[in-house]
């Protein structure tokens, strides 16, 4: 007992103690001078010496002394002084050990050179005491089985992937009873609301309708006024007599009528009146009356009311179908 | 330009475009049918531009020319160019006077106020540059002196598109200073026979002289004045573009047959022939019709076809029908 102490004394007095070799100096220190039987403790080794200076860093084997297990490493830390002449270099290496006892830490040699000097030099750390205890047992205690291993708590990343599994099973089952269900009811599987496409007289009417309400010419915007009414009158004319009137003039529009006999007389005269009076207002900065401005487009409410008859069918609705549907019987 | 100014052009171009029915009218004692091409010559005269006259031979092209010539009182010179012909017989030369013991000027054929150039195809470019020259600067110079030419100035040239052996075509550049190029078709069976009786009988038809060449300066400074509305500018610029960028206006079919589309002068001589056109109609302003009624003389020799169209046989009139067809009216 009494030599335990002794070598503990020497052990305090070595810890710490810097090898000193010219001004480059190693020391080598351990978190604490005793450990308990498996734990984990510190080596802390570090060499102050000149900026500049080349040195073989010390490595260790997976075993210090054959029983001292060497379980981590870290990067070797460089930092200068203030006034980065000198630099100093430190490593912490993790230890742990599954034999009780004393142990002595050899000296840790570490070679280095000094610039220009090409000579190799060691510098030589002090030597440590490591005392590792056992656990006490009561052997008056009956034997106890052996404990498991530890459980470490659950992250939410961990059970992500088996939640979105789940969602998906759960979707999947969905999906398979909705398509029985439409499959069953001859349904079809995506339909997209019925897109209403109106016929051209009831584009030109709503167009017209839109028209009047915009009060264009009661704003004085009369050229405007009368560039839409035509272009809403010619492109009702090609869209239901398929005559390509947007790219004709007046006098086309009104021959290729006239020709076709597509109208009456009467239907034509009226819409060779609105047209050329627009193009008058269009080209030749006439200003007709606020009346006459009205009437055209009464006029041409007129002439489209008159002309329904030749195209009036049922609308047609335009509906999507993905589905191959079974006709039903 | 208000309401109240295009009722006074109207009236105004009613009271100056009287000569233009009696033009016509003197016009059909001489030639029969060939409306449209009198029409053009009509175009030419008030819009101050050059004319083109293509056609097969016996269409009348050169005694048009004359004829309206003849109803104007005004000097009229007819130069036919042959492969020798040379610049200086056509804009005059310096001829040393042994009298005055000093060179002097003599004036060439193109100092007159209407030039028939007959087949101007057959005369190397030499000859076309120093003509088309005077037609750009109207004016022409002899040794250190320039002569203004004089006013009206119009050249009415003509050319054979059958006989190709032996002639200069002229070139694009040169083409492209023609404000039109009207294409001269047969007359129809009616015309052919009122042809015939004509020339059968023993009375020569003469057209008379009507006017003076200052009515036909006053009567194109009326018709610059007809009034062009933005609309029909923009018009005018969609058309020229779509010869240009044919897919930019839904004729992508077009692309790769047109080599160059009309230049700047396609736009501003739409614009003065519809202009022109406007007030042949008594109208003092212009519409799309107007524009739609001079785009094929004003369009057909400024646009470039290239090896891939005329090897599908398409040709510059099949692309402006298309165009018209497709650029919207306003």
């Amino acid at each position: 007992m009494r030599n335990i102490y002794i070598i503990g004394i020497v052990f305090i007095l070595l810890l710490g103690q810097p090898a000193w070799s010219q001004n480059v100096s190693a020391t080598s220190r351990l978190d604490s001078n005793a450990m308990l039987i498996g734990d984990h403790l510190g080596l802390k080794l570090q060499l102050n010496c000149p900026a500049g200076t080349q040195v073989i860093w010390p490595s260790f084997n997976d075993t210090i002394l054959g029983k001292i297990i060497v379980i981590g490493r870290s990067k070797v830390d460089t930092s200068f002084s203030k006034d980065k002449k000198s630099l100093t270099l430190t490593q912490k290496i993790n230890l742990t050990c599954f034999d009780s006892g004393f142990y002595t830490f050899p000296e840790i040699p570490f070679r280095y050179r000094l610039l220009p000097d090409t000579s190799v030099k060691t510098a030589l750390t002090g030597m440590s005491m490591l005392k590792v205890n056992t656990i006490k047992v009561d052997t008056t205690q009956v034997f106890k089985p052996i404990k498991g291993p530890l459980r470490i708590p659950i992250t939410f990343l961990e059970i992500l992937p088996y939640i979105l599994l789940a969602l998906a099973l759960i979707a999947l089952v969905f999906i398979l009873i909705w398509y029985v269900n439409k499959r069953r009811k001859h349904e079809p599987l995506i339909s997209i609301r019925p897109k209403v496409r109106l016929q051209p007289y009831e584009k030109a009417l709503q167009n017209l309708e839109k028209l009047r309400t915009r009060k264009m010419w009661q704003e004085g915007h009369v050229k405007e006024y009368h560039s839409e009414l035509t272009d809403i009158l010619r492109t009702y004319i090609e869209e239901g007599f398929g005559i390509p009137a947007m790219e004709s003039t007046t006098y086309e529009i009104v021959g290729k009528l006239r020709q076709d006999s597509v109208f009456a007389r009467p239907l034509i005269d009226k819409v060779d009146q609105i047209l050329q009076n627009a193009d008058m207002v269009k080209f030749a900065k006439f200003t007709p009356l606020p009346q006459d401005n009205e009437n055209a487009l009464n006029a041409g409410v007129e002439f489209v009311n008159q002309t329904i008859k030749p195209l009036a069918s049922e609308p047609q609705v335009e509906t999507m179908n993905r589905t191959t549907q079974k006709p039903q019987s | 330009m208000v309401e109240t100014d295009i009722k006074a052009l109207n009236e105004r171009i009613q009271r100056e475009s009287a000569f233009v029915d009696m033009i016509t009218m003197e016009m059909h004692k001489v030639i029969i049918g060939q409306k449209h091409m009198i029409e053009r010559l009509l175009i030419g005269l008030l819009a101050n531009g050059h004319i083109l006259l293509e056609g097969v031979p016996g269409l009348a092209k050169t005694l048009a020319i004359k004829t309206l010539a003849s109803t104007i009182e005004a000097k009229f010179s007819r130069i036919q160019f042959t492969p020798d012909l040379l610049p200086a017989d056509l804009v005059g030369t310096l001829v040393y006077s042994q009298k005055k013991e000093e060179f002097q000027v003599r004036k060439g054929p193109i100092f007159a106020n209407f030039i028939l150039a007959d087949e101007i195809n057959r005369s190397p470019a030499k000859v076309q540059s120093a003509l088309l020259e005077a037609m750009q600067e109207r004016q022409v110079t002899i040794g250190d002196q320039t002569f203004m030419l004089p006013e009206p100035f119009l050249v009415l040239a003509t050319e054979n598109p059958i006989e190709q052996e032996g002639t200069y075509p002229l070139p694009e550049a040169q083409v492209d200073r023609f404000m039109l190029k009207v294409i001269i078709n047969y007359p129809d069976k009616k015309e052919e026979k009122l042809i015939i009786r004509q020339n059968i009988s023993n009375e020569i038809a003469m057209a008379n002289t009507i006017i003076k060449p200052v009515d036909i300066l006053r009567a194109r400074a009326v018709a610059r004045e007809v009034y062009l509305d933005e609309k029909i500018e923009n018009y005018i610029t969609d058309i020229v573009f779509a010869s240009r960028f044919p897919a930019d206006y839904k004729l992508k079919k077009f692309e790769g047959l047109i080599s160059y589309g009309g230049s700047p002068r396609a736009s501003i001589y739409l614009a003065l022939a519809s202009k022109a056109y406007a007030f042949i109609k008594r109208r003092g302003y212009v519409i799309p019709e107007d524009i739609r009624a001079v785009a094929h003389d004003v369009m057909r020799h400024r646009i470039g076809l290239t090896y891939e169209a005329e090897a599908e046989n398409i040709t510059s009139e099949d692309i402006i029908n298309e165009i018209l067809n497709t650029v919207e009216v306003p």
